[in-house]
C-alpha cells in the first residue's frame, strides 16, 4: 500500500512538471512566455539564360539595303527594313567571371545568282556597349566579348565599302550572329 | 498552503499528495478540507493557479520539418516576377495563436542575412516578397532584423504566404540559399 501511494506521488509530481514545461518544436513552435520562432528556408535556382536581338524583335529578318548610286570608292549607308540605326540587345545571366561572346558568320558571300560580293565589303559603327568593324568573311568571327551578367544595348550603322567595280545586280546575303557563354 | 496543512492532522500519503493536487486543480477556490482522523482546525484557503502565457507559431509545415522556397528562374530581368513553390503546402501555412495573453501579438521576420551561392554572390531579400490570405497581410522582405509583418489583438491568426521573386536583376547564375526566421512575441 505504502509503494502504491509513493508511486501515485510520482506520477502526480511528473503530470504537475510536465504541466508547467513548454513543448519546444520548429518550425512550429510552442512557447511559454518569451517568443515563438519558426523559420523559412528560400532556394533561387538561376540557370544560364541568354538572349539576343539585332533589328526588330521576333521572327522577323530586317533587311540592310545598299542603294549603289556612285561609282567606286565612295562608300555607301545601308537602311535598314527595321529600325535605324539597327538597335542591337544582348542579355545574359552567367555565373560570376563567365564570358558572353558575340560573333558572326559571314563567310557566305553575297550573290546575284552569277557574282558574288564578299562581306568584307561591308562595315559598321557601333554605340552603346558594342565594337565597330568589318566583316571578315569567315564563320565565328568575334565581334564583342562581355564578362558576367549583364544587359547591353547598343546600335548598328552598317555601310558598303563600294571598294571595286562590279557587274550590276542585286545582290542578297545574311550574316547569323550567335551569342554564346561557355 | 504548507501552513495550514500542518494545522490539519494528515496522513503523511495526505501531506504529499494534497499540495500537488491543489497545485494542478484548476479550480480557482477551496474550501473543503482534506484529512483523516480528527479535525481540530479549519480554515479557508484560496487558491489561484494560473495557465501559462503560451505562444504558438507555425510557419508551413507542422512539426520540424523547416520549409523550402524555391524559385526556378528560367527568364530574363524584367520578364516579371517568379512564382515560388513550397516543399510543404501551397501557398505556406502561417499560424500564429496566443493563450491567456494580454495586449497585442506581434510577428516578425529576420531577413538581414542575403540568399547566397557558392561563390558568394547575393541576392537580397528585398527580392522576395508576398501575397497574404486570410489575416497574413502581403508584403515584401525588409533585409533587416525585427521587421514587422502584423500586430494584432486577436489570439488566433490564421493565414497564407504565397512567396515570389521579383527578378528584376542581372545577377550571376548559379543557386541562392537563404533562411528566414520569423518570431512571434508578446511584448
Amino acid at each position: 500500500m505504502e509503494m502504491l501511494k509513493r508511486a501515485s506521488t510520482a506520477v502526480l509530481a511528473i503530470l504537475c512538471s510536465l504541466w508547467f514545461v513548454s513543448p519546444v518544436m520548429a518550425e512550429s513552435d510552442v512557447a511559454v512566455g518569451g517568443s515563438a520562432q519558426a523559420r523559412l528556408d528560400f532556394r533561387v535556382e538561376i540557370p544560364t539564360v541568354l538572349f539576343l536581338q539585332l533589328g526588330s524583335g521576333g521572327a522577323v529578318i530586317d533587311r540592310i539595303t545598299f542603294t549603289v548610286n556612285e561609282v567606286p570608292p565612295t562608300p555607301i549607308q545601308g537602311v535598314s527594313s527595321g529600325g535605324n540605326p539597327v538597335p542591337v540587345t544582348a542579355r545574359g545571366l552567367v555565373p560570376t567571371g563567365n564570358t558572353i561572346t558575340l560573333t558572326a558568320d559571314s563567310s557566305i558571300a553575297m550573290t546575284d545568282g552569277t557574282n558574288s560580293v564578299p562581306f568584307t565589303e561591308v562595315s559598321w559603327s557601333a554605340a552603346g556597349d558594342f565594337s565597330g568593324g568589318t566583316f571578315t568573311g569567315v564563320a565565328g568571327q568575334q565581334l564583342d566579348q562581355f564578362t558576367d551578367s549583364g544587359n547591353r544595348t547598343g546600335t548598328y550603322t552598317f555601310s558598303y565599302a563600294n571598294s571595286t567595280y562590279r557587274p550590276t545586280g542585286t545582290y542578297d546575303g545574311q550574316v547569323t550572329y550567335t551569342l554564346s557563354s561557355p | 498552503v504548507i501552513n495550514v496543512l500542518k494545522r490539519m492532522e494528515l496522513s503523511n500519503w495526505g501531506r504529499r499528495v494534497l499540495p500537488a493536487l491543489l497545485l494542478v486543480s484548476l479550480a480557482t477556490q477551496a474550501e473543503d478540507s482534506c484529512a483523516q482522523g480528527q479535525v481540530v482546525a479549519q480554515e479557508r484557503v484560496d487558491i489561484a493557479i494560473r495557465s501559462p502565457e503560451r505562444l504558438i507559431l507555425r510557419v508551413g509545415s507542422q512539426g520540424g520539418r523547416i520549409d523550402v522556397i524555391q524559385f526556378q528562374v528560367g527568364s530574363l530581368p524584367g520578364s516579371g516576377p517568379i512564382p515560388g513553390v513550397s516543399s510543404g503546402g501551397n501557398p505556406v501555412t502561417v499560424m500564429a495563436k496566443s493563450k491567456k495573453i494580454s495586449g497585442r501579438m506581434l510577428l516578425t521576420a529576420d531577413s538581414s542575412i542575403p540568399l547566397t551561392n557558392a561563390l558568394g554572390d547575393t541576392i537580397p531579400f528585398g527580392e522576395v516578397s508576398w501575397t497574404g490570405g486570410g489575416d497574413m497581410p502581403s508584403g515584401v522582405f525588409g533585409g533587416q532584423h525585427g521587421q514587422i509583418l502584423f500586430s494584432s489583438t486577436a489570439k488566433n491568426v490564421m493565414g497564407t504566404m504565397s512567396f515570389s521573386y521579383a527578378n528584376r536583376s542581372y545577377v550571376p547564375a548559379g543557386t541562392y540559399i537563404g533562411q528566414v526566421l520569423f518570431t512571434l512575441s508578446a511584448p
